[in-house]
């Protein structure tokens, strides 16, 4: 399938937050957990809701988790 | 494996089995029986009696072993699957229909020997078989 044009870094941050599982990230998000891991490997685009969400999880800014690549 | 992924693949299951069992019941009937209103409805309660029963029988299994997620609302990854399906189902549904029509209006059983009612019915759980099947291999996909 093709991958987006969005990539995210979310498990990197996923690594430098405790090691932090999706299950824990789907929990916190109000997701499922294969909805993260779609997330994750850019076969999904989240709405800005879950984007800001997932954001705040990890206490950052949008553009330091999702980044466009043109 | 999703809770929803799990419920769409075995409501696909079980209305499969429910259409096999229709199809059957309905190709053992000869032509003037397949016409016969009493006949027909009473193989549509018994079909919507068995479907309730069915689903109501897999849902109270999923739910007690699923307990965490089976109060959960579908999220939004789930919803646009879920609508995806819908669009699918909609269209083997109007399929149905059209071919349904069409045997009405030319006053025979064509393109397959069943009266046009029954047509509309296996339309319909076809319709549904295929919507749940592809919305379990779209959830599945990720």
């Amino acid at each position: 399938m093709a991958k987006l044009a969005i990539r995210n870094t979310i498990r990197t941050q996923r690594f430098h937050h405790n090691e932090m599982t999706q299950q824990q990230l789907a929990d916190q998000v109000g997701v499922t957990r294969q909805t993260i891991a779609a997330i994750e490997a850019a076969r999904y685009s989240p709405s800005l809701e879950v984007a800001f969400k997932i954001a705040a999880v990890f206490g950052q800014p949008l553009e330091n988790i999702f980044q466009y690549e043109a | 494996m999703s809770y929803t992924q799990k419920t769409r693949l075995l409501e696909a299951v079980i209305t499969l089995v429910l259409l096999f069992n229709y199809l059957q019941a309905v190709l053992s009937m000869t032509p003037e029986a397949q016409m016969d209103p009493t006949l027909a409805s009473s193989l549509l309660i018994k079909l919507a009696i068995q479907t309730v029963v069915m689903l109501v029988i897999m849902h109270s299994i999923l739910a007690a072993f699923n307990s965490k997620y089976a109060n959960q609302a579908k999220d939004e990854r789930e919803q646009a699957i879920a609508l995806k399906g819908k669009s699918v189902s909609l269209f083997v549904l109007q399929l149905g229909v059209v071919n349904a029509v069409f045997a009405q209006l030319v006053d025979q059983v064509y393109p397959i020997p069943m009266s046009p009612v029954h047509q509309l019915v296996i339309a319909a759980l076809l319709s549904e078989v295929i919507g749940a099947a592809v919305e379990a291999w779209l959830l599945h996909r990720g």
